[in-house]
């Protein structure tokens, strides 16, 4: 079995929870309040983490496929396994066509989607086809990259003055309802909740000692970047201008203005979303090729290719960008799928091994 | 994949003992003196360079020295061999029934020659004749004695002439593979510097020499590498170059996997690292092993000049094998995809350079890089003569000229410009070439999908480097995987001082290099002076 560092672990954790999540406004919804969702959002979704944690640590040589089998019984467990597998690669889906989307929005208008999709899939495939370990060890090198560049614009924002911190107040103008709202439906599931992914990867850690400690240091560093980017882009911009932006950091950035040198950091957050989507649509694409191996007990590069199309035309399916959020939308909401598969499926998993934990050591 | 590989390039049939088939005939030599070198002749196909010298022994034996002619020292021949064999032939002249003993007399008695040794058998005897031994054979000798008068013409020891320092070591390795691995042992006299010999090549006989420190360096790597040596059976090593390809973990990679210097003292440090090396005899290169990407970017000058200048010197070689890799890239996307990138004032200046240009930006990119590659390659064969001619034609035919004429822009011959320079800063000229070939697949993805493609690639390359190992060691090493210990020898060059542990993963376990409190500090009378004033 592959082995992973904590080092590889914790900068995957770190890069998968960013992923593309500042370049949108997260909870924008509670207006000037954003960064206050984005707070309460870390702090409930830590509770799942500690939950995932706690289910890993009972089982700490398994990933979740394997576990869903052990306790919910062969025909269940499965069942709820092709149902994860099939989550990860629909979530893999929608990294891929946001990449499409917003690559030719910002960057090359006249070259086809498909084209960029492809690109993006073939390097997604390659990297899977390298392996596991290869994959985390791509994390690990561009990790400090990303927080250095993010941090570079932070400082910006500052030097160049754009940054207004007034535009926080009036804080709590409608109360903690809305913040709590916003942070219960939306961002405890994206981006925190998310973290549900490594119960896939963490029994290949080689230090088993350190999967706590690692894990939710990295969840808090991702956590400060993610507050910090939505905070920053919330104090250049303004509640209004965040809320009705397709790109807000783009749009954010834009702003800085060095005359004579630097006028155009958007190469910088091209950049940045590029590594961001890349890391998570093929960490989505990983995990469901693993689950999919660990169902039919195979070696899990048998899969790369088939899972690879599949997400590759399924990216398709959206006639424009606009349904393709509107699916999103309906998935996640209408079909309550971040709750049931973050929240309700494993709270019971857990339940049950507690349960059963209890039995075992009763017998 | 294995298998569709393996299916379109079928192992070749042929049996690689073809060549030897004239040795099978007779290999046991014959008790007539006559007959036998009657058959080393046949056997080496009467070559006018195999020199017999047949002369009388004590007690009226008749021998003979066979020898190499331009291999061995012939006054060693006559001074060692056939002087003592003569003047003992004076002392004891006359027959003697019993001649069975002749052969360890002369070996042990008479013969004043450093190596002796025993051959039974045709092949052996010619293969040592031809390693530049002598061969004494005489009537009534079932057996050849060989006594080593090798002596190969050879290169002294001169500054090497692609790799030079300003500070440091001027001498460096020549062809003969006793005077490099002599040069390596006068800087490591330990008898832990372990040495383990293999002859490489079947037509060729390649010395081949594998050189360590046993307790610094890794076993498995040792083992690995000795395991790959015998593995290869081919006809000829010429040069390490052969060696590599054989022995590198991966072939298709635009990355070198080993390095090659002909410094001494780089190949002493490494060794001292825990790394191995494998000296080929023939060649001034020796092959260092394992190595990680960021070795590359390492002279050996940056550990005897101050280690902040050494430093601020290896992010200057990292940035420059950067832009040789990416300017004209990232030129060609800026200047066709991205032109609200630029200041205002240099895209006015850019664009009005480029108005009377016919040619879009990457053909006129290509165009001049392959100019450059030519004239590169013309330097390096022209006649030093000559020399001066192709740098006029190139920077004022081709550069000045190409402008005026309006073929291509200032600034692409500027960036061209640039970016050749660039790649000559790197130290390790094999991962230059590397930067070379990515530069030209980077103008192309650079050309068509601008800043995307030049990313993509760049992407590509990372995973592709993230894959690669050399002897098993991940190539990225100690950026990925993180391994903090190893950072004070690779960005950066702390002190020596600092340096107490040897490289991890690369040495040894328990690599603990020198004391950890050898900070330097003013005497202590100095400091109760400061303190008194």
């Amino acid at each position: 079995m592959e082995k992973i560092s904590k080092y590889q672990l914790g900068t995957m954790i770190i890069l998968f929870l960013i992923g593309s999540t500042p370049l949108f406004e997260l909870g924008i919804k509670a207006k000037q309040d954003a960064w206050l969702v984005v707070i309460t959002g870390m702090l409930i979704g830590f509770l799942l983490v500690l939950m995932f944690l706690a289910i890993q640590r009972r089982e700490p040589d398994h990933t979740l496929v394997q576990i869903l089998i052990q306790y919910f019984g062969p025909y269940a467990g499965k069942f709820v396994g092709w149902i994860y597998v099939v989550s990860f690669a629909y979530e893999s889906m929608r990294n891929v066509r946001d990449f499409g989307e917003l690559t030719i929005m910002t960057i090359l208008s006249r070259t086809p989607i498909f084209l960029i999709m492809l690109i993006l899939m073939l390097l997604s495939i390659y990297a899977i086809y390298k392996g596991m370990e290869v994959f985390f060890r791509v994390a690990e090198f561009l990790v400090g990259g990303v927080i250095f560049f993010y941090l570079v614009l932070v400082v910006m924002y500052f030097i160049t003055g754009v940054a207004q911190p007034d535009k926080l107040l009036p804080v709590l103008e409608n109360g903690i309802r809305p913040i709590l709202q916003e942070s219960l439906s939306r961002s405890i599931w994206f981006p925190f909740g998310q973290m549900m992914v490594f119960l896939m990867f963490w029994s290949h850690l080689d230090d088993k000692k350190k999967l706590s400690g690692t894990s939710i240091r990295a969840y808090f560093i991702a956590g400060f970047v993610i507050f910090l980017m939505n905070t920053t882009t919330l104090i250049v911009l303004g509640p209004q201008v965040a809320d009705i932006s397709t790109v807000p950091l783009l749009q954010a950035v834009q702003l800085i203005q060095i005359p004579g040198i630097f006028e155009r950091f958007d190469v910088l957050v091209i950049l940045l979303f590029y590594s961001g989507i890349f890391i998570k649509a093929t960490l989505w694409f990983l995990a469901a090729v693993l689950g999919l191996a660990q169902l039919f007990q195979t070696d899990y590069r048998r899969f790369v290719f088939l899972v690879g199309a599949l997400i590759y035309l399924t990216a398709f399916i959206p006639p424009n960008w606009q349904s393709h959020l509107e699916i999103g939308t309906i998935v996640a909401e209408k079909f309550m799928l971040n709750p049931i598969l973050l929240g309700i499926i494993p709270g019971l998993l857990f339940v049950i091994m507690l349960i059963r934990g209890r039995g075992k050591r009763a017998g | 994949m294995k298998k569709i590989l393996k299916r379109s390039f079928p192992k070749d049939k042929i049996s690689p003992q073809q060549e030897s088939e004239a040795g099978e005939r007779t290999t046991e030599l014959s008790r007539s003196l006559q007959q036998n070198i009657e058959q080393i002749s046949d056997l080496t196909g009467h070559s006018s360079d195999i020199t017999v010298r047949a002369f009388e022994g004590p007690y009226q034996l008749s021998m003979a020295v066979v020898y190499l002619n331009g291999a061995t020292d012939i006054e060693m021949i006559n001074d060692h061999i056939i002087k003592p064999i003569l003047s003992a032939a004076e002392a004891n002249p006359d027959s003697e029934e019993d001649l069975a003993d002749s052969f360890t007399l002369i070996q042990k008695k008479i013969l004043t020659v450093g190596a002796t040794n025993t051959k039974m058998r045709l092949p052996e005897l010619i293969q040592a004749l031809y390693n530049g031994n002598a061969v004494i054979l005489a009537e009534g000798w079932d057996r050849g004695m060989t006594a080593n008068c090798a002596k190969w013409e050879h290169r002294s020891v001169v500054e090497p002439s692609s790799q030079s320092v300003v500070r440091g070591p001027k001498d460096g390795f020549t062809e003969d593979i006793n005077t490099n691995i002599a040069l390596i042992r006068r800087r490591i006299k330990s008898p832990n510097l372990w040495k383990i010999d293999r002859i490489i090549g079947r037509i060729t006989q390649t010395d081949v020499s594998v050189l360590y420190l046993k307790g610094v360096a890794r076993d498995s790597v040792v083992n690995e590498l000795l395991k790959r040596l015998d593995r290869i059976d081919t006809d000829s090593i010429l040069e390490s170059g052969y060696l590599e390809e054989f022995i590198q973990d991966q072939t298709f990679t635009l990355f070198p996997t080993l390095i090659n210097t002909e410094r001494p003292d780089s190949v002493a440090g490494a060794i001292l690292d825990g790394q191995v090396a494998v000296l080929v005899d023939g060649t001034p290169f020796v092959l260092v092993l394992p190595v990680t990407f960021f070795k590359f970017f390492i002279a050996s000058e940056d550990y005897y000049e101050r280690f902040d200048i050494s430093t601020l010197l290896r992010i200057l070689r990292f940035s420059a094998l950067t832009i040789s890799m990416l300017l004209p890239s990232l030129y060609i996307a800026i200047t066709t995809f991205h032109q609200e990138l630029l200041p205002t004032t240099l895209l006015v200046s850019l664009a009005a350079q480029r108005e009377g240009v016919p040619f879009p930006a990457f053909f006129e990119a290509l165009m001049m890089e392959i100019t450059f590659e030519i004239l590169r390659e013309a330097g390096i064969r022209l006649p030093r003569v000559i020399g001066s001619a192709i740098s006029i034609v190139g920077a004022l035919v081709l550069g000045q000229a190409a402008v005026q004429a309006g073929l291509v822009s200032a600034a692409m011959v500027i960036v061209v410009a640039f970016t050749a320079i660039s790649s000559f800063v790197v130290p390790a000229l094999n991962i230059a070439i590397s930067a070379r070939l990515i530069r030209f697949i980077l103008m192309l993805l650079g050309a068509t999908l601008g800043m995307f493609g030049i990313m993509s690639g760049l992407l590509f390359l990372l995973i592709h480097m993230s894959g690669l190992r050399s002897f098993g060691i991940p190539y990225l090493t100690p950026l990925s995987p993180f391994v903090p210990g190893n950072w004070k020898d690779a960005f950066v060059r702390v002190p020596r001082w600092m340096m107490t542990t040897r490289p991890r993963l690369i040495a040894a376990e328990n690599g603990i290099r020198q004391k950890s409190n050898l900070q330097p500090e003013p005497p202590e009378t100095e400091e109760k002076k400061g303190t008194k004033r």
